[in-house]
């Protein structure tokens, strides 16, 4: 039997807050997320020195947000959105956010996919805790008005990735490391979103 | 993330456990998530290496033992064995090894003849906490060499260290209070713990650990010789793996390239995964331990902590050290930061039956780290 559980619990909480153009903050999702199955992938290509020389690739530095998220059934083990935006125009062609196409790997196969890059100033640590913070923002002009064939769809679902852990040198290879469906918000112009996620690398106490 | 440990002797399975993993590893994953990518910009070689992954991975294991063992045992200095310093120097100078001096108390019933088998003085080894950031917290060791506490000039680091090999003990009392050979010889004696490689030993006599007895009050000699113990040599100075705070380099990665194969675990820590380690997570760390240096820690309380330690950048910089850093067994710019540990509720050097410290048997541990 053990009294202290013998592992470390990487775990994350997501809050959505919902900016209006006029200050006012209203929250909308407060819920912890799932790690999935490419945190594990990174962190062991990182610690057998197989993956990227480089320890910035192995950064979570861009999300992705899509509109197929399902409300039960999801797994650790996923490895892409269920229905990521695929255009910097879904995106928002206005907005402030850096898009990058990368090579996604998956379970299946290697996507060219779109991503939101995170900048730096916007993952916060304090003092030498074992939480990191990320500030993800989806502007005003910011995925407004996505349709799929011709119907308007909503977000509802987010995912944060590793940068590039198996090194690759052509293009980032980036990783799907945690995720969360939430109920569809139907995006506009009139307020921004501000996803808070924070990803505790604490000591598991049980 | 979870691991777990397993202790052979040979094909014999001894023991198999989990780990616990500690804060510290919390705050190396921390570390990768919030490096600057901006550093590499930076036409500079040492400040551009802080970005190598290397430095965020595992990179050393150590030992340890409960700290009531390191003011007993080979570690224990009184007048009696003070007395025996000249001895000391004078066995350094026959047979170019450290002597070992522990005492066995009257009181207990060894057969001072011969064989025999010495459990080491230990106490209660800290109790297991994920906030350890130390093999064995809070140790206080009260030897004195010349009237100066040892622990003054080496404070004590929660482990066993390695100071015995003449090369790291003359580098590390240089203009130090203890710089004289008889001084240095007593200081390398105190706190062991691990000893030379068999290449280095004599050809003759290797009898140099030596449990004495305390004389009785009615016995004219203050101590009386009970046995010496031929001196079997250890890979950690043989490989010059270990360095004198007892940490033990990785010294390869054994991952799925081709023509790149494992290396020896007598060299050192090794790692090395399987080919579809990306899909299931395990990391192996396997390193072997001699007979001669389980029956060295023996000496000198036993191994009742193991643990696996990444770099702590932040201090390895704060000493005023430059990445990349290069693995010295004395000065080493490395500093680390411990990941996980292993408890053993039973010493690892525990001999059962008779034949002493030569029936120690060379062992393997192989810690597997599963990150799926």
């Amino acid at each position: 039997m053990n009294l202290l559980s013998d592992n470390i619990n990487l775990h994350g909480h997501l809050q959505i807050i919902k900016k209006a153009k006029d200050g006012t903050e209203t929250v909308l999702v407060d819920d912890k997320n799932m790690i999935v199955s490419g945190m594990g992938f990174g962190l062991s290509h990182a610690f057998t020195g197989d993956g990227s020389d480089d320890v910035d690739d192995y950064l979570i530095d861009r999300f992705q947000v899509g509109v197929s998220g399902p409300t039960t059934g999801i797994v650790s083990s996923l490895s892409e959105l269920y229905g990521p935006l695929t255009s910097i125009s879904e995106y928002g062609a206005g907005s402030n956010n850096v898009i990058e196409f990368a090579q996604q790997i998956t379970n299946t196969t290697i996507k060219i996919l779109p991503s939101v890059i995170i900048p730096r100033h916007r993952v916060k640590r304090y003092d030498s805790s074992t939480c990191v913070e990320y500030i993800l923002v989806l502007d005003e002009e910011s995925c407004n008005n996505i349709k799929r064939n011709g119907k308007e769809v909503y977000i509802n679902e987010i995912g944060m990735l590793m940068r590039n852990p198996t090194g690759n040198y052509e293009l980032d290879s980036p990783v799907l490391v945690c995720y969360k469906t939430f109920n569809q918000i139907k995006k506009t112009d009139d307020f921004s979103l501000i996803f808070r996620w924070t990803i505790f690398n604490e000591t598991n106490f049980s | 993330m979870r691991g777990e440990v397993e202790i052979w002797n040979g094909d014999e399975l001894l023991f198999k456990e989990p780990n616990m993993i500690v804060d510290g590893a919390g705050e190396l994953l921390a570390d990768i998530m919030t490096v600057s990518p901006s550093l590499s910009g930076i036409q500079n070689t040492s400040t551009s290496a802080i970005l190598d992954a290397s430095n965020y991975i595992i990179q050393a294991i150590s030992f340890g033992t409960g700290k009531d063992a390191f003011n007993a045992n080979a570690h224990a200095m009184d007048a009696t064995k003070e007395a025996l310093i000249p001895f000391f120097v004078n066995r350094l100078a026959t047979s170019g090894v450290v002597p070992v001096v522990t005492f066995v108390s009257s009181i207990e019933n060894y057969t001072l003849a011969g064989d025999f088998v010495i459990p080491p003085k230990v106490g209660l080894p800290v109790a297991p906490d994920p906030a350890l950031t130390v093999l064995e917290p809070n140790i206080a060791m009260n030897a004195k060499v010349g009237g100066y506490f040892v622990s003054s000039v080496f404070p004590p680091n929660g482990q066993l260290t390695n100071f015995m090999p003449s090369s790291i003990f003359s580098s590390m009392v240089q203009n130090t209070v203890f710089s004289s050979t008889t001084s240095a010889v007593a200081v390398a004696s105190l706190l062991g713990c691990f000893p030379d490689g068999s290449g280095v030993l004599p050809t003759g006599s290797r009898y140099n650990k030596f449990y004495v007895r305390r004389g009785s009050s009615s016995e004219a000699n203050p101590y009386i010789q009970a046995a010496g113990v031929e001196v079997v040599g250890g890979f950690f100075n043989a490989a010059s793996s270990m360095d004198v705070s007892g940490f033990v380099n990785l010294v390869m990665s054994s991952v799925p390239r081709v023509g790149y194969s494992m290396s020896s675990t007598a060299s050192g820590l090794c790692m090395s995964a399987n080919s579809s380690f990306s899909s299931n997570g395990v990391i192996e760390y396997s390193v072997a331990l001699a007979s001669g240096d389980v029956g060295f820690a023996n000496m000198y309380g036993g191994i009742y902590h193991l643990g696996l330690w990444t770099i702590d950048m932040n201090k390895s910089l704060q000493s005023g050290n430059r990445p990349p850093f290069a693995f010295t067994r004395v000065n080493n710019p490395r500093k680390y930061k411990l990941f996980c540990r292993k408890g053993l509720s039973k010493n690892l050097g525990f001999i059962e039956g008779f034949n002493g410290d030569l029936n120690n048997t060379q062992l393997s541990i192989k810690w597997r780290l599963r990150f799926l």
